[in-house]
């Protein structure tokens, strides 16, 4: 991942090149700006008469405006349930356990974070037999972006410390690449993300992290 | 004496002379946009304020327009991308929580946009005679011309994988850096990073039997 990081600019023709790729043509600005309006105008009469921050929630959600006996039970119920849990947290018996996991939230991460390397080592071992068997359009494309969005959330929290750091970015950069395979995943794509895989050692990591406190860092 | 010092001592004292002069030969450079500036836009289109839609309108249509186009390459379809970004934030300002740029936040829908357009569409149909007529030409140790070079190089990009393409172009191309790119694609600015260095790393792999000069090394 570090070496990756090191960018190597392109040969400067290459590069004067590229720039002519799909070069933009000039916009019809005015014809552009005349749909928009119109899109607009015609969502707010789709969504009836409504005052302008109305309309714009209306069309933005794309869902039937809810009615005032239906809204009103839906808020009765909701009330009733915020009262409930209320009640039920101030008369529960506190639990040591419970406490103390609130004392120590970084627990509870790293157990999430330790369940999550471990859905991902099986996923990634499911991808590669996948891979093996030519049956790649059959992956669960879905829990791949589940264990994606987990990954980012464990990168944005404490737990993403020094020691496992680099290796939730790898992590992230196999997962995005099988998301965007799609259905129709070309063999080279494929082929690039089992040699990402291989070249980061990204399997054997997953598989020692969980027991990798009293490892130095840097050792993922 | 700086000739400049000639034209100070000439600038007239009476006050109404020195504010024409100021106001005929002023030219402030344009500052750049400011989180500020967006905001109170955001503010005013919220209001109900028609020229204001008007106004962010026309201050980013062209970085859509120019965004859309690099990833899909049709004017029609790159004005339907740009429509459907502005009718999106239009829809979707309210969730704008100014955590990035403005443009930045409409090139995250703008990238999505064109991507579902790109996936909506044969996506090799427009360049397969030109992939064809490149391997023609690509004969290993020939020295390529601009022209050819470039057709191939294009159909290289055509041929990277959709997250290496999209960095490429976003970077190499249109210039902007690996957080705004991460902002884009929802994804960390490491992986904008790898994702671009394995895009280069690919193109000059495939162009390498074209010239010396052209692999980079």
């Amino acid at each position: 991942m570090s070496d990756e990081n090191e960018e190597i600019p392109l040969d400067p023709r290459i590069a004067e090149l590229a720039k002519g790729y799909n070069e933009p043509k000039p916009l019809d600005r005015v014809a552009a700006w005349e749909a928009v309006r119109a899109a607009r105008s015609q969502g707010g009469k789709a969504a009836g008469v409504r005052a302008s921050g109305d309309r714009r929630l209306a069309r933005g959600s794309r869902m039937p405006a809810l009615s005032t006996r239906a809204a009103a039970w839906i808020s009765g119920i909701a009330a009733l349930l915020v009262i409930g849990i209320g009640i039920g947290r101030m008369t529960a018996p506190a639990v040591e356990t419970v406490a103390q996991v609130n004392k120590s939230p970084s627990v509870a991460l790293e157990v999430a974070a330790a369940q999550h390397l471990s859905q991902s080592d099986a996923y990634l071992t499911l991808f590669r037999a996948s891979v093996r068997s030519g049956q790649v359009d059959s992956l669960p494309v879905a829990a791949a972006r589940q264990l994606l969005a987990t990954n980012r959330l464990l990168l944005d929290s404490r737990v993403a410390d020094a020691r496992l750091r680099p290796l939730l970015l790898d992590l992230e950069l196999v997962l995005a690449e099988i998301t965007q395979l799609g259905t129709s995943g070309r063999r080279a794509d494929v082929q690039l993300i089992t040699d990402g895989l291989d070249r980061g050692d990204v399997m054997m990591r997953l598989r020692v992290a969980p027991n990798s406190r009293s490892l130095p860092n840097g050792v993922l | 004496m700086h000739p400049g010092s000639q034209w100070l001592r000439r600038v007239p004292s009476n006050p109404f002379h020195a504010v024409c002069v100021y106001v005929l030969f002023h030219r402030p450079n344009p500052a750049p946009r400011s989180q500020v500036d967006d905001q109170q836009l955001i503010g005013r289109i919220q209001a109900g304020d028609p020229a204001a839609e008007r106004q962010l309108f026309e201050t980013y249509a062209d970085r859509i327009h120019r965004i859309v186009y690099r990833f899909v390459g049709d004017p029609e379809a790159s004005q339907d991308c740009v429509q459907e970004t502005f009718i999106r934030a239009f829809d979707r300002l309210g969730t704008f929580r100014g955590e990035s740029a403005l443009g930045t936040w409409l090139g995250a829908i703008a990238v999505s946009v064109a991507l579902n357009s790109l996936r909506g569409r044969k996506r090799d149909e427009k360049r397969h005679a030109p992939w064809e007529a490149a391997e023609v030409v690509a004969a290993p140790s020939a020295r390529m011309s601009d022209p050819d070079l470039k057709t191939r190089l294009h159909a290289e990009i055509d041929q990277l994988p959709e997250g290496y393409r999209m960095v490429f172009l976003l970077h190499d191309v249109e210039g902007y850096t690996h957080e705004e790119i991460g902002t884009m694609l929802g994804v960390q600015s490491g992986t904008s990073k790898a994702q671009l260095f394995r895009a280069r790393a690919r193109l000059r792999d495939r162009l390498a039997d074209f010239a010396p000069e052209a692999s980079g090394t």
